[in-house]
This record gives C-alpha cells, sequence and structure tokens, in this order.
C-alpha cells in the first residue's frame, strides 16, 4: 500500500486502529443474552404491534396530533378553569360560611390575590366561585375588601338586596340588616352597584361614598374626605357610616362635594345636592374653548355633575338647548336632576323633545318628564308624559315603571276607581313585576 | 377361453410420509425476511446470527467506545423487523441493516447532543467502555479520533466512518445516508478537514499521527 505522504500513512494507521477496534469480536454470552432478548421482544412486539395497526394503523398522524392538542389543551383548559380557594385566617371556616369573633376580625384569602378583611361581628358567606372571582355575601356587618384586578376577573358582592359588581378595586362594604342599609366606600377603581332604589346600576368611583337605605328608600352618593381616603387598611377600620337623615338627604359631612337621591315612598326620585365651591372650580372649565373638548357623557359616567351644569351655565357659551346634541342634552337634563336642578332638568328635556323628537333620548326624556312633574305633583302633566312615553315605546324597558307612575298619578289624581284600569293592565303585562303589589292593592281596595 | 388371473391385491396402506421442517439455517436472507415478517422468532435468530455481528461492527464504527451499543444493536434489529413486511428487496438485507444502523446511530447522536445540552454527562457520552487496541497509545488517539468526530455534524461523522472506517463506496454511502453522491464528497471534504485543524488540539491524535510517520514506508 502507498501512501502519498506521511500524514496519509498516519490517517490510514489511524483508520486501522479504529476498524481493529470496531470488529472486536463481542463476548459470546453477551451475544447471547442479545439474541434471547431479541426473541423475547420480538414475541411481545409482534402481537402489540398488530393490534396497535389494526385499531390505530388508518389514523392519519395529523389526527393524532390534532387529538393530542386536544388533550393538551383540555388538560390545561382544566387547569385554567379551576375555581379559586380561599383560606380563613383568624376564624374557624364552616364550608363557605365565614364568621368573625365578636372580638376578632378575620382575613380571607384568595388564590387570586384577593383578600377580605371582616370587621369583628360580621358575617360572610362565599356562595359560589368560579376561575374568575367569586360572588360573597355580607350577611352583616362591615368587611374591606381589595381585589385583585385580572383580565376577566368576575367578583359580586351581594349586601341585602343590592350587588356590587366589581373588577379590580379597594372598597369597603357595609351592610345593617336591621336598618337595610348599603355603605359602600370606593378608594380605588370602579364598582356598579344594583339594587331596587332604581332601574339602573349607580357607578361608584373611586374616593365616593353610596350608602342607601331600603326602608327610606334613600340613597346618596357623596365624594370621600381625603382624610378618609386610604386609611382602610387591613385590619384598620377606617370610618362610619354616616346616619342617614329621613326622606331627604344632604351630605353634611361630605367635606368637598356631595350628591344625594331622595327616593319618595311612592317610588319617585329626587337628587339634592350640596357642591363645595372649591371643588366646583376645579370641575369647572379653565378656559372657554374647554367645554367643546369635553364629552358630558363621560363626565356624567364619572359622576362629575355638577361639572357638567357649569358648562352648560357657562355665559361665553351658547345655550345649550338651543345648540347642543341630544345626547349631551341628556347629560344636562340627567346631572341637572342630580344636583337638584329640577328646573334646568325640566327645559332641557323639553328641549330636547322639541328639537329632537325622533331620536331615542327624546322618547326617555318623555318619561323623565313624568317623573319630574310626578314629584312636583303636578299630576296632569305627570299622566300625560307617561301616556306619552307609553304610547311612544309601549315595550321599552321603562314602560313597566311608565305604567305604574301613570298608575299612582291617577289613584292621586282621581281615586282609586280611576287606577284599576291600570292596575289591571299593570298586572296583565307585569305579573311579577316590583309595582305588582301595589296594583294588587288598587284592586283589593274595591 | 380366457382365464382370468386375480392377482393378490395388497392391503391398502396410508401413506407413510414424514415432513420435516426444512433447515432455515439454509434459507436465504429473502425467506428470512418473509419469516421474520410473519413473526417467526426462529427466523429472526437467524437474522441475529448472520448479522448482528456486521450490524455491532457498523454501530461501532458511527459511534465509537460505547456501553449502549448493545442496546442500540436491539432496537436496530426491533426497527428492520417492524418494517420486514414492507421491505422491498428482502435479498438486500445485508444493506437494509446497515441503514437501519446508521439511521439508529444517528439518534444515537442527536441524543448525546441532548444528554450534551441538559448536561447529564460533561461530554454528553455514555461512559467508555473498554476498546481493544494494541497499546495505550492507540487507545489514547482511538479516543481522540471520536471526541473529534463528536465535534462534527452527523452528516460529516457518518460519512467518514462509512467511507474510511466501514470500507464503503461513496456511492454506497451515498445510498445509505440518503443523501446525494457530490452531497457525501463534500462532507467527507469537510470531515477530513477538521480532522486536520483537530490536530492541535488532539495531542493524542497528533503524536500518534506523527509516531506512524516513521513506520510508513
Amino acid at each position: 500500500m502507498s501512501h502519498s505522504s506521511p500524514r496519509e500513512a498516519g490517517f490510514d494507521g489511524l483508520i486501522e486502529l479504529a476498524k481493529e477496534a470496531a470488529a472486536v469480536p463481542c463476548d459470546p454470552v453477551i451475544d447471547r443474552i442479545g439474541r434471547a432478548r431479541l426473541a423475547q421482544r420480538v414475541t411481545c412486539s409482534r402481537f402489540n404491534r398488530r393490534d396497535w395497526a389494526r385499531w390505530f394503523g388508518p389514523v392519519p398522524k395529523l389526527a393524532w396530533a390534532a387529538l393530542i392538542a386536544v388533550v393538551i389543551g383540555g388538560f390545561a383548559w382544566g387547569l385554567a378553569s379551576r375555581p379559586i380557594c380561599f383560606v380563613v385566617r383568624g376564624a374557624d371556616r364552616a364550608e363557605s360560611y365565614v364568621r368573625a369573633a365578636d372580638d376578632r376580625a378575620v382575613d380571607v384569602d384568595f388564590s387570586d390575590g384577593t383578600r377580605i378583611h371582616a370587621d369583628a361581628g360580621a358575617r360572610l358567606r362565599i356562595e359560589a366561585r368560579s376561575s374568575r372571582g367569586a360572588r360573597v355575601l355580607l350577611e352583616s356587618g362591615r368587611a374591606t375588601a381589595q381585589v385583585a384586578h385580572r383580565a376577566g376577573a368576575q367578583w359580586c358582592f351581594v349586601a341585602g338586596p343590592f350587588e356590587v359588581e366589581v373588577k379590580g378595586t379597594r372598597f369597603v362594604l357595609a351592610w345593617d340588616p336591621m336598618n337595610e342599609q348599603l355603605d359602600l366606600k370606593l378608594e380605588a377603581g370602579l364598582v356598579e352597584v344594583l339594587g331596587p332604589l332604581g332601574p339602573r346600576p349607580v357607578a361608584v368611583h373611586a374616593g365616593q361614598q353610596l350608602v342607601a337605605n331600603v326602608a327610606r328608600r334613600s340613597l346618596m352618593l357623596s365624594e370621600l374626605g381625603k382624610s378618609e381616603l386610604g386609611k382602610s387598611e387591613f385590619g384598620t377600620p377606617s370610618y362610619s357610616p354616616p346616619a342617614l337623615p329621613s326622606n331627604q338627604l344632604v351630605a353634611e359631612s361630605a367635606p368637598l362635594a356631595s350628591v344625594g337621591l331622595a327616593l319618595e315612598p311612592t317610588g319617585d326620585a329626587a337628587f339634592v345636592t350640596e357642591v363645595d365651591g372649591s371643588r366646583a372650580s376645579e370641575l369647572a372649565p379653565k378656559s372657554p374653548a374647554a367645554p367643546a373638548q369635553v364629552s358630558w357623557s363621560k363626565l356624567l359616567a364619572k359622576g362629575q355633575f355638577a361639572a357638567i351644569v357649569r358648562l352648560a351655565e357657562n355665559p361665553e357659551r351658547p345655550n345649550c338647548n338651543e345648540t347642543c346634541s341630544a345626547t349631551d342634552l341628556r347629560a344636562l337634563a340627567e346631572a341637572a336632576r342630580y344636583v337638584g336642578r329640577a328646573d334646568l332638568a325640566e327645559s332641557t328635556l323639553l328641549a330636547l323633545r322639541r328639537r329632537y323628537p325622533e331620536h331615542a333620548e327624546s322618547r326617555k326624556a318623555a318619561f323623565l318628564l313624568g317623573r319630574l312633574y310626578e314629584a312636583r305633583a303636578d299630576r296632569g302633566r305627570a299622566e300625560s308624559w307617561y301616556g306619552t312615553y307609553l304610547a311612544e315605546s309601549p315595550s321599552s324597558e321603562l314602560a313597566a315603571d311608565a305604567l305604574a307612575g301613570q298608575m299612582r298619578v291617577a289613584r292621586r289624581a282621581r281615586g282609586t276607581k280611576a287606577a284599576e284600569p291600570l292596575a289591571r293592565e299593570y298586572l296583565r303585562r307585569y305579573p311579577d313585576g316590583v309595582h305588582a303589589a301595589a296594583a294588587q292593592q288598587i284592586l283589593g281596595e274595591h | 377361453m380366457v382365464h382370468r388371473v386375480n392377482f393378490p391385491v395388497p392391503k391398502s396402506t396410508e401413506p407413510q410420509a414424514t415432513v420435516t421442517h426444512f433447515p432455515l439455517e439454509r434459507l436465504g436472507d429473502a425467506e428470512l425476511v418473509m419469516a421474520a415478517g410473519r413473526g417467526d422468532a426462529r427466523a429472526v435468530a437467524i437474522i441475529w446470527d448472520r448479522y448482528s455481528a456486521l450490524v455491532r461492527k457498523v454501530l461501532r464504527c458511527a459511534l465509537g467506545p460505547d456501553s449502549s451499543i448493545e442496546d442500540i444493536l436491539q432496537e436496530v434489529f426491533i426497527a428492520f423487523l417492524r418494517g420486514a413486511e414492507r421491505i422491498e428487496r428482502a435479498s438486500a438485507l445485508r444493506g437494509y441493516l446497515t441503514s437501519v444502523a446508521i439511521r439508529q446511530a444517528a439518534l444515537e447522536l442527536r441524543r448525546r447532543k441532548v444528554r450534551r445540552w441538559v448536561t447529564l454527562t460533561p461530554t454528553g457520552q455514555i461512559p467508555d467502555s473498554p476498546v481493544a487496541p494494541r497499546d495505550t497509545d492507540g487507545q489514547e488517539a482511538l479516543r481522540a479520533l471520536y471526541r473529534v468526530l463528536d465535534r462534527m455534524a452527523n452528516r460529516e461523522r457518518l460519512a467518514f466512518v462509512l467511507r474510511h472506517v466501514e470500507g464503503m463506496e461513496i456511492l454506497e454511502v451515498a445510498r445509505t445516508l440518503r443523501l446525494s453522491e457530490s452531497t457525501v464528497r463534500r462532507a467527507l471534504v469537510s470531515a477530513r478537514n477538521q480532522l486536520d485543524r483537530s490536530l492541535v488540539r488532539e495531542p493524542a491524535l497528533g503524536a500518534y499521527l506523527t509516531g506512524r510517520q516513521g513506520a510508513a514506508p
């Protein structure tokens, strides 16, 4: 064998070395073991293979991949959809019921990071849990909740007939079952409170306090003072619910601004407010050009009612009743009602009816005018506007309330007998409506 | 007059035939593969007897000294048996088993890399089994050679060992690795260049080659 270079000779030698190493005879014992092992595997795997081939051979690989993906996805979904869990610290837990001793507070920690601090004597029930949140019933007492902000979070706190829908927020909730009074102080975030005192949820924003009394049919939304904000750390009760005067509310304790809503026993509503001058000036526009930039609907959603009224009454801008859009007119009317400016609300609603007769907001304005005149005891006009609303929107969301309003006004104006046809009509259309008892009472009197 | 002669009729007897199996050892590869495809364990054993040494040698060439060779050998035969019913040219069993062995070796090389990533062993190799070079220098040189091969891409490594250690022709290497001939040539050149460059990093290999230079004619 000839080599072209010494390096090639060394290379060939190395290769020969590898060949020799590879060709080293195998130990006969190891070889026999391997042979027997293979025979055993063949005997077992042969039948296994045929079973597999018979049952699963025709299934395409793509179908297998899809099946595996479904299984893995299902497993992941199962993990993700597991309901949150919780631990109770400071009290014995009986299933989902949490009872704080009279002299000791209790903390409830949820797996999603939400914490509830129940004051001494409070009673809680974790009614339902899901992967997104829980439904917590506050039977009595006061609880401070810090709800972890998560996408798709669904937390609901129930106190008596009220439901507080929560996303991510921090608030103090108190419920007095004896006096049927709800007290909600919101420190951060936004919640919506749905209850028997209004057909729509009441939005409560950070720094606001909502006090609602079912027995008195009163509802008050007020601004919290700086001294009250940030004091409700867990384990440190920060405030006492203010006592509500009967029939009509004026939030005397609110240092900045307060807005109250009193519902008369008949069901009509009137907001009364005291607005501190400094706060109102903060809400007022800084320059004449600013108002056009601000959406009144957004201000309304933020509870800045006084600011809307100030903007509308700004002498430097044209008369809103003649120039504003239907949406702004509706926002102004709402804001005017909330701050107790019934005159402004009336003129605005009438302007809305006059300028936008075909607009949906105009139809709602008829109902609000009925309410407004009913509150003023102007029964003739109230009955007329309720009738207008029912004629224009016979099956809308407020039709039941409009019919009930017509029924109440007719009874007061012309007696029970005049209200009977309306009561019968109400019971026919809304046998389970909230005013069914009043209708039956009218019919029962004869 | 016709005389009828009655010849005695012999008693009817059942044919006494003895059926014996044809010795499987004498069967050709094609018949053995068919029998193995039907699950005949004896045929499998005979194939093992005929080709286990060959496959073991291919695996040793491809992987170097490795204690897992016997396990990989089992996998080669199991893989062969799984596809035995679909083998088109059963007579080319030798080449087929070599191809399967190379595929299993490639799988093992990939597994080694994974083991190296997860640092199950520092080098990714199963601890070496004793090898049988003639001397200590040769043993060291052989280990160095496989360290160099470990650093190569699988394609270059397998082309190198099939061509040089296993002694296959380039066309045969291409068929075994399912590559084109030109790709195999490029892989061989690249492997050889890497081997030459590694002499600096592998003193044992360099010393062995230098020592052999004197022995060259």
